[in-house]
């Protein structure tokens, strides 16, 4: 125990909480007591991917405007927005569950740790891969394509393991839905792989939320 | 007829053992965090954890952290049990309680 805390020993409580209580008091203080442990201890995954849904609707979106031409946008320029909206997204997200993880050490430090390097590490090869495609595909439909198309296998992937990790089906869900879409993608070709993204990608994203949303309700209502 | 465990039937020790018990066995609290999380004092928190933990349901560890020392609270196994079997315990004497009633 540091220094202020035992300063705070020391003085005298009005109340220490040390009363017996009648039972639907207890039970009270039990439902209480894990709700807020829960709300302060795991991310909330709904405002997370509501925020994820959000940048691929706009980021998508603009890509795909500038592609099929309803948005006065050049495509460079589209990437770049497209860019700056996921980079927020990985900056929120990492803000999270940074302070999610703050005061915790154990077995999760050891998971969460790995499981973000694993993020890292897979982003960071894509990046290389990225330049060498690059480099050998001119066209910049096809070249958008392949690299998103790896990017999405990273994420699928890592969702599923992520799921297992710690033990969340609608992540595991999430990983298989991203990993179709990313198929559908593909089989759609260069000229049509963004309107799946579009629509099925930030759908993910979406119906994810909700689920979580329903998952966090029904979670606390058993409390 | 259930009985329900002295050392848990108090509701800061109830709150912190419920709290503990959603951080799992496997991780460990800095006290400052759940200090926090159940807005108690430091001496309130500190005199609770320690009846918790002379019934063998707690563990206090201190550390150091960079430069400051820090302390980190943990369930054992133990308080695993006796907080899973509390729960039932209550559920069971709420249930008599409502069945009994006229």
């Amino acid at each position: 125990m540091n220094s202020s805390e035992k300063e705070t020993v020391e003085s005298p409580e009005p109340f220490d909480g040390d009363r017996p209580l009648d039972l639907n008091a207890a039970l009270s203080v039990v439902a209480a007591a894990e709700k807020r442990a829960r709300r302060e201890l795991r991310a909330d995954g709904t405002w997370l991917y509501l925020l994820w849904a959000l940048a691929w609707l706009l980021g998508y979106g603009l890509l795909h405007g500038s592609q099929k031409g309803w948005l006065p946008l050049q495509p460079e320029t589209a990437l770049l927005v497209f860019g700056v909206l996921i980079a927020l997204g990985v900056i929120s997200t990492v803000v999270v569950f940074a302070r999610q993880s703050r005061g915790i050490r154990g077995h999760s430090t050891f998971t969460g740790g790995f499981y973000a390097v694993s993020w890292a590490l897979g982003f960071t090869v894509l990046s290389a891969l990225g330049g060498a495609i690059a480099a050998a595909v001119d066209d910049f439909w096809l070249r958008g394509m392949l690299i998103n198309g790896i990017a999405i296998l990273i994420v699928g992937l890592l969702y599923i393991t992520g799921g297992t990790t710690f033990n969340d089906v609608v992540q595991v869900v999430m990983g298989i839905w991203f990993l179709v879409v990313d198929l559908a993608a593909i089989f759609a070709g260069p000229d049509h792989f963004l309107t799946v993204f579009f629509i099925l990608g930030s759908g993910g994203f979406f119906v994810g939320a909700a689920f979580e949303a329903l998952r966090q309700r029904r979670r606390f209502s058993h409390a | 007829m259930p009985e329900l465990d002295p050392v848990i039937h108090a509701e800061s020790r109830l709150r912190a053992i419920a709290t503990l018990n959603e951080v799992g066995e496997r991780d460990r609290i800095a006290f400052t965090k759940l200090q926090k999380i159940l807005e108690m004092t430091a001496g309130n928190l500190s005199t609770h954890l320690r009846k918790l933990e002379d019934a063998g349901y707690v563990t206090v560890s201190k550390t150091i952290e960079g430069r400051t020392p820090a302390t980190y609270v943990a369930i054992t196994p133990e308080g695993k049990a006796a907080y899973a079997a509390y729960r039932k315990a209550l559920h069971e004497m709420l249930t008599i309680e409502l069945t009994e009633k006229p």
